[in-house]
């Protein structure tokens, strides 16, 4: 016999879809639909609530001490017949305890409906609520503030409901933000308050309860039935839902015009933050089978629930996480291992792409650390030199950092554990640091220069290393050169825009996932034997290698490079609590994107991809919100750094990235 | 109209005084002098209007004008056909010690205590870059008065003593003088190119009120900015022989 089962919900969750969809089963017997509402009871003489439950459930009526006419469309007569189940829907209020009682006193099933996409629940109250009644259309085929649209739809002639949904299609309203953010705090709030007050203490006293995601319903509705079905132990066969096939997940906010305005408000990111992890506690509990009781279900569908991948949550699975979420929504973290905070000084290095966390940061108010700035007399009134000289592009002017190889170098040079024995080349009169070839634009005067050059810039990168608090670091290669005298790694192939390339000093050398982690590792040790309180964060640049020096396709040795660089990062993250990986080069390199977030060369990041793995950033790793970078940001604020003004190098990033790199591909 | 004429910022101050003194009597009538406006000449040469057009500074217009030059909006043809001298400091020169904060710079030694090293090739690009617009406003003069000779006249170069400019610009933080020297000197290379560029002569004063290692001879300095009436008159003297003269040379013998 199948179970007795109530459907806790809330407005615009699809309730009245799966009741609809239930009644149709002989097996169920529906007595009520939605009358035991407070609003509905609190001027009837009735009993309590538990007892008026309790009663319905004995008998499969609905029975009020007084009848009333208030009522008559939702209210069954059917009496409860052997082999037959009661069941139905509730916005539930009244004493818990009791409640709890009566409901496991009948053995009764809870369903707890929800909507996990709050966005999608906002706009859609949104609509239904202020948006349809106040247009023409809406007004001619009658629906009213507070009706149902749905169902008005779902009985239109299909021609009409063609039309309709076109119409729907084409609104493209912008929300008010209060509005918005108040249906949404009303719903959170409303959860929560459910969960607080009678969901979690029927757990406490053994009842079964299922959380029902709207989204599943909406998605996969066959599925969702199916289910229902197995828990309640119906053993009709399913029937295919008549109307749900209204609205996708992602279609209703498309529609917003101000979309992107809301998901920045504050109140709301706070809102969805709150709703994220509250969504996250509640599957948690309702996958970990605390409330399934041991006795039941059995057969098939027991094995089926011993399967560990029930337990996991939706972002575990591809056609979930993936295939069902627009591309731009996704977002790869959990949480982060810590905050970043914007107080804390923050350095970057590596590959060309660690400039745009350096541009993102400054931008939304955090602490850019640069410990070598430039005179800044001079970028007052030639804002762009600086820049072109490499001055708080990154944390000091070292340029660009591609291999791990190549940042343990710079931190023991800087410490004075490596001295390189190759210190300069010429090229035509002037001098270039083979370190850092493109710091200096046409090289500079004397090797005297490039000392005393070298000099500072080794010390602003020890007081760097010794101050920070967060170290960002980008993985960009793992092909280099290496001078065949003492290993000293090169930025970028001696002869290739600096320098003579000779084969009896110069060295090809692709690293291997172990000299990557053996590297990586051994900064970690270093970085902290100097600032123990120092974290990092490890990327991996999604830019691909602008040319191979293997005898194979570039695409290939990109692969091969980037599949180390991520395998790396992730095992050293892993393996240090004080080290972070953030999937920037998983999201904007993901097959799943199609490219998208490249432009027309398949090399270069376009800003929307910066963004979104931006975005992505702040809401896990940052403390407050991002600001997303005009042309003219590159906001270098540094507390430490006394001699650099905020605006004097707000003009920086005009510019594009500088990238070392580039001088590989320049026939 | 005046077949010489000297427009400039707060350096030709100095000069003004010269022409008015007994010792430039001869000069008077020959030689117009304007002293611009307070300010940069260097950035403020040139406005860009809403539509993203850019037209010399009203102000230096005026100036053109007040000094017998035709209006360029006037029509053709403009008959100016003497010297035209634009005659300024350095903003770059005069800019250090106005920052609040500023670090003590070395071009030589970076194991000095607290001396910040700075490569030298990037003060000849923010030379280059800070008179970017000053450039593009030659070219417009250019187009102007074609048959002009435009000359851009340096100003002094800083004192080898800062005791002075200390005492003059109390409120400010007075950097190295050898750094001020070095900036003076990439400013000038800057301005050598841009007068290259735009086909207009350079100079920058002379020798003789210069020290042996290039700072301006303490005699010559008035506020450790600018030069003295005595400096105004070496100025405007040698200017009389290189340009003036030249001038009647060609266009007027009875000058001779």
């Amino acid at each position: 016999m199948p179970r007795n089962f109530v459907l806790i919900y809330q407005a615009r969750e699809g309730s009245s879809a799966i009741m609809e969809q239930l009644q149709r089963n002989d097996e169920v017997v529906m007595p009520l639909f939605e009358e035991l509402d407070w609003y509905l009871l609190k001027e009837l003489p009735v009993p309590s609530v538990a007892e008026l439950l309790d009663r319905t459930f004995k008998t499969g009526n609905y029975q009020l001490a007084r009848n009333t006419t208030l009522l008559p469309r939702y209210i069954s007569h059917e009496t409860k017949d052997t082999g037959k189940c009661i069941g139905f829907k509730w916005r539930i209020w009244g004493e818990s305890d009791r409640i709890a009682n009566v409901l496991r006193d009948h053995d009764v099933v809870v369903f707890h409906l929800l909507r996990s996409n709050l966005l999608n629940y906002s706009f859609s109250t949104y609509l239904s609520e202020q948006i349809v009644p106040l247009t023409k259309n809406g007004k001619n085929i009658g629906i009213k503030s507070g009706d149902q649209l749905q169902f008005y739809v779902s009985e239109l002639p299909e021609n009409e409901r063609r039309e309709f949904q076109q119409w729907l299609q084409s609104l493209r309203p912008t929300a008010d933000i209060d509005v918005f953010c108040r249906i949404a705090t009303e719903y959170v709030e409303h959860k929560k308050w459910v969960e607080d007050n009678f969901i979690s203490g029927f757990r406490q006293k053994g009842l079964e309860v299922h959380t029902l995601r709207y989204e599943d319903l909406a998605s996969d509705s066959d599925k969702f039935f199916a289910r229902l079905r197995d828990i309640i132990g119906l053993s009709s066969r399913p029937v295919t839902p008549r109307f749900l096939k209204k609205v996708s997940p992602k279609s209703g906010p498309m529609q917003l015009q101000n979309l992107e305005e809301i998901e920045r408000n504050l109140r709301y990111r706070d809102l969805s933050k709150t709703y994220d992890e509250f969504c996250e506690k509640i599957q948690a509990l309702d996958t970990s089978g605390q409330w399934a009781p041991s006795s039941r279900p059995s057969g098939s569908q027991s094995r089926h629930l011993s399967c560990p991948y029930m337990k996991l949550l939706d972002r575990s699975f591809w056609s979930r996480a993936v295939a069902k979420t627009a591309f731009k929504d996704i977002d790869l973290l959990d949480r982060a291992p810590f905050t970043v905070t914007s107080e804390m000084k923050i350095a970057t290095a590596g590959s060309c792409f660690a400039q745009n966390i350096s541009r993102y940061l400054s931008r939304s108010g955090f602490n850019f650390f640069v410990t070598e700035p430039g005179p800044t007399f001079i970028s007052k009134y030639a804002s762009t030199i600086l820049r072109s000289y490499n001055y708080a592009i990154y944390s000091a002017r070292y340029g660009n950092i591609y291999t791990a190889r190549q940042l343990v170098q710079l931190f023991d040079r800087a410490f004075g554990a490596f001295e390189p024995a190759d210190t300069s080349w010429e090229d035509r009169g002037r001098f270039v640091d083979p370190y850092r070839p493109q710091i200096q634009p046409r090289g500079f005067e004397t090797v005297d220069e490039l000392h005393s050059d070298r000099l500072q810039h080794l010390a602003a990168v020890r007081r760097m290393f010794c101050e920070l608090d967060i170290f960002v670091f980008t993985l960009g290669l793992t092909e280099t050169y290496v001078s065949k005298l003492d290993g000293a790694v090169y930025p970028v192939c001696p002869g290739c825009g600096a320098g003579t390339y000779d084969a009896d000093q110069h060295q090809f050398t692709n690293f291997d996932y172990g000299a990557v982690v053996e590297d990586l590792e051994g900064f970690i040790q270093r970085l902290k034997s100097v600032n123990a309180a120092a974290r990092t964060i490890l990327t991996v640049s999604p830019v691909p290698l602008v040319a191979t020096a293997e005898p194979r396709h570039v695409l290939q040795s990109t692969t091969y490079s980037k599949s180390v660089l991520r395998a790396a990062a992730g095992w050293i993250a892993d393996k240090y609590s004080e080290v972070a990986y953030f999937p920037s080069y998983d999201l904007i390199a993901s097959p799943a994107g199609g490219a998208q977030y490249f432009a027309g060369d398949q090399r270069t990041v376009r800003e929307e991809g910066i963004a979104h793995a931006m975005r992505m950033f702040f809401k896990h790793f940052c403390d407050r919100d991002m600001v997303q970078p005009g042309d003219q940001d590159f906001n270098v604020s540094s507390a430490s750094v006394d001699a650099v003004k905020r605006d004097q190098l707000d003009l920086m990033a005009r510019f594009a990235a500088v990238c070392d790199e580039e001088q590989l591909d320049r026939r | 109209m005046q077949n010489l004429v000297i427009l400039g910022d707060s350096n030709v101050i100095c000069l003004g005084r010269a022409l008015n003194s007994t010792s430039c009597e001869d000069l008077l009538g020959k030689v117009y002098i304007d002293y611009v406006f307070n300010g940069s000449l260097i950035l403020d040469f040139v406005i860009t209007l809403p539509g993203g057009r850019e037209i010399i500074n009203p102000m230096v217009l005026k100036s053109l004008v007040n000094a017998g030059l035709c209006h360029p909006y006037a029509g053709s043809p403009n008959p100016f056909k003497g010297c035209l001298v634009l005659m300024f400091g350095s903003t770059l020169v005069n800019s250090l010690g106005l920052e609040p904060g500023l670090r003590d710079i070395t071009f030589h030694d970076v194991d000095a205590d607290g001396m910040y090293f700075l490569p030298k090739g990037i003060l000849l690009d923010a030379a280059l870059e800070v008179c970017e617009k000053f450039e593009r406003g030659l070219t417009i003069l250019r187009e102007y008065w074609p048959e002009a000779e435009i000359v851009i006249y340096g100003g002094p170069p800083p004192p080898r003593d800062s005791a002075k400019t200390r005492a003059t610009m109390k409120l400010l933080d007075v950097p190295d003088p050898k750094l001020r020297l070095e900036v003076y000197r990439q400013n000038a290379e800057a301005l050598r190119i841009i007068s290259v560029r735009t086909s207009t002569s350079f100079a920058l004063p002379p020798a003789a009120v210069l020290e042996d290692d290039g700072f301006i001879a303490e005699k010559y300095n008035d506020d450790g900015f600018h030069g003295t009436s005595l400096y105004g008159e070496v100025i405007i003297r040698e200017i009389e022989r290189i340009y003036l003269q030249h001038y009647y040379r060609l266009v007027d013998r009875s000058y001779d």
